[in-house]
């Protein structure tokens, strides 16, 4: 067993080598996939950032809306019903026709813009 | 240039905005050939080879930012493609197994004789042809040694950074691998 010396034997390997030209072909092949990968990254990137902007005035849109506009609530919208009710009730024909008129004057008024 | 010249200049690329697929380029200008035959000497067929060379440097590409630099780019690359290439593997052997978990243990080297007798332009009957043979029929752990130390001459220090284990017992699977080749390649001879 002494006799046989493994580093005697060459290096070279018993399958065939790539074909000319291989590593480079190679070399522009994965650059292309890294340039492939880092503008689907980017395009990513930019979509979520335009998603995220949208949401975010969308969010600002209705958080400002809520301040500005002073919208009245249920029971005042109730309170105003009943007193309208009640002043109705108490106008006496005569006034009621004048309103009656007036009322119509109004929307005539407003067809007509 | 020397190598430890080389892998400065190209820190430098990767460290510049813009120079990180100049500095991959170089890399592959340098390690891309090496990198090759170590994997194919785990993976046989030149086709996977290719395959598993590539994943290993586009996933380079995106460790760049987690690359400690306590290695040299060489290790670090040889550790990736590594274990890419042993991915690769189980794969192949989960597939060839009809996607069932395979009974044949890890280090099993059916799969890879099998693969290397179904290798077309290898003439079986060189030395050469029989040393790989004889490599192949041994455990996984050896036969990575023995190549990284006899084919890609790494020093125990930097197979052990590739393979994450101690020097004292790399040298003990270097050991084994080579008295167990020696005696297949003499009964090879003798028979």
């Amino acid at each position: 067993m002494e006799s046989f010396d493994i580093d005697k034997i060459s290096r070279k390997m018993p399958y065939a080598a790539p074909k000319e030209g291989f590593f480079e072909e190679f070399a522009a092949a994965t650059l292309a996939r890294i340039g492939e990968q880092e503008r689907a990254r980017s395009d990513r990137r930019w979509s979520y950032l335009l998603t995220s902007s949208i949401a975010v005035a969308a969010m600002v849109a209705v958080a400002l809306t809520t301040m500005l506009v002073d919208l009245p609530s249920q029971s005042a919208i109730d309170r105003f019903d009943s007193d309208l009710d009640q002043y109705v009730s108490a106008l006496s024909d005569d006034e009621l026709s004048a309103l009656y008129y007036e009322v119509e004057s109004s929307e005539v008024f407003y067809d007509n813009l | 240039m020397s190598v430890e010249e080389s892998e400065k200049a190209i820190y430098t690329l990767l460290d510049s905005r813009d120079g990180r697929s100049k500095g991959i380029a170089s890399l592959m200008r340098l390690y891309s050939e090496p990198l090759y035959w170590h994997i194919r000497r785990l993976v046989i067929s030149h086709e996977d080879a290719e395959d598993v060379l590539q994943e290993c440097f586009v996933k380079a590409y995106n460790a760049l930012d987690r690359f400690e630099r306590r290695s040299s780019l060489k290790t670090w690359l040889y550790r990736i493609a590594t274990n890419e290439a042993l991915r690769h593997i189980e794969r192949a052997k989960r597939e060839r197994g009809g996607g069932r978990e395979m009974t044949i243990s890890y280090d099993d080297e059916r799969w890879s004789i099998e693969r290397f007798e179904a290798e077309s332009g290898v003439d079986f009957s060189s030395v050469e042809a029989k040393l790989q043979r004889a490599i192949l029929t041994l455990p996984e752990k050896q036969r990575m040694v023995f190549n990284l130390r006899y084919f890609d001459e790494l020093s125990y220090q930097q197979i052990s950074e590739v393979m994450q284990t101690s020097e004292s017992s790399l040298k003990t699977s270097y050991h084994y691998a080579a008295e167990k080749i020696r005696s297949y390649m003499l009964n090879q001879i003798e028979g």
